[in-house]
């Protein structure tokens, strides 16, 4: 977590402050577009689009300590917006088989939570990655997504039953392989 | 409470986001239910695994610099439309000031106001001679050049809009 006096020098307009505000926040801001995402190029675009966002809007956050939560906040709408522009694709049976089998010569346990996680429809990913990385609860995801509390609830638990399947297949495939 | 019931459950209660009683129950079926139990953890395991991959996926290393650069040409923008809104403004709000304490500049207006008034004259003698189709065709070009400054102006003046972020 990055000190509030940074974020303070670089809301009064300091350049020093908010260049090492950007580069310090980039991976952060970059890691959670491509969970979202899963797309490397449309990530890096969400990353500049969210610092010329912040870049515009600094001035207007009211204190630094919600800079990160503010920053979640522009992260999520940028990816959220990018994923309803971008044209459904569903996922081909080549992925599905791909995942399935193990082709992973050294069972690399982070890769394949990776991979359950494109794998997973693009409504169980969203949830999961509000959920278990940026934190937010079921009040705000029903929010942020615009749908009944009781939506959260369930599309949460199903995208947990559709990681834990896919995890357990992958697991079965590698010891079998 | 059976498992069928306490699987409906398991993910809010791992969120904590149960009422007490709710929370109550499915913790005394899980103490007695080692297969729910296994499914707790690993929905808990999973968690950190999701947060542990995340952590970790790669960023390429020109990343920062090309934010910075993206950031730096939309910071650029900024300021020239800015430079061009203080011109404007300067000339909009100083120019009345500076003719009222120069004496200097209240000869030139009068200068001006006489090359202005000799040319209102000339225009007049003129008017006689033109055709009413060239008149015409000069005050519909005057009008449209004049359309046309308002419209660059209103371009200048035009902020970047920063509220969105908050829609
Ligand atoms: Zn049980």
């Amino acid at each position: 977590m990055i000190d509030t006096y940074l974020i303070e020098r670089a809301r009064g307009g300091d350049e020093d402050a908010l260049s090492a505000l950007i580069l310090n926040y980039t991976p952060y801001v970059y890691r959670t577009a491509f969970a979202f995402l899963h797309d490397s190029m449309e990530a890096e675009d969400v990353v500049q689009e969210v610092f010329i966002k912040v870049y515009r809007s600094l001035p207007q956050l009211s204190e630094a300590r919600a800079f990160h939560s503010w920053l979640s906040k522009i992260i999520t709408h940028q990816c959220l917006d990018r994923a309803k522009k971008k044209q459904a694709t569903p996922i081909s049976d080549e992925s599905l088989e791909a995942l399935a089998s193990p082709a992973h010569s050294n069972y690399d346990r982070r890769l394949i939570i990776k991979e359950a996680l494109s794998t997973l429809s693009e409504e169980h990913r969203t949830v999961l990655v509000l959920r278990e990385w940026q934190g937010y609860d079921y009040h705000e995801i029903s929010l942020i997504l615009g749908i009944p509390l009781g939506t959260v609830k369930s599309r949460i638990s199903s995208a947990r039953m559709q990681m834990r399947k896919l995890l357990s297949d992958q697991k079965l495939a590698h010891e079998e392989g | 409470m059976d498992c069928r019931h306490c699987l409906e459950e398991i993910s809010e209660y791992v969120d904590e986001e149960l009422t007490p009683w709710a929370e109550k129950d499915i913790q005394s079926h899980l103490l007695s239910c080692p297969e729910c139990h296994k499914y707790f953890r690993e929905l808990k395991e999973m968690r950190l695994e999701i947060i542990d991959s995340i952590n970790k996926v790669p960023v390429r290393s020109d990343l920062g610099a090309m934010v910075l650069s993206a950031v730096k040409t939309d910071h650029t923008k900024k300021m020239q439309r800015l430079t061009w809104v203080t011109v404007a403004v300067l000339i909009l709000l100083g120019s009345p000031l500076l003719f009222l304490f120069s004496r200097r500049i209240l000869t030139l207006v009068r200068l001006i106001y006489s090359i202005g008034l000799t040319f209102l004259g000339l225009v007049q003698t003129a008017l006689g001679y033109l055709s009413p189709l060239t008149i015409f065709a000069t005050v519909t070009a005057l009008t449209v050049l004049m359309c046309l400054g308002l419209y660059v102006m209103r371009g200048l003046l035009r902020e970047p809009d920063s509220r969105e972020v908050f829609s």
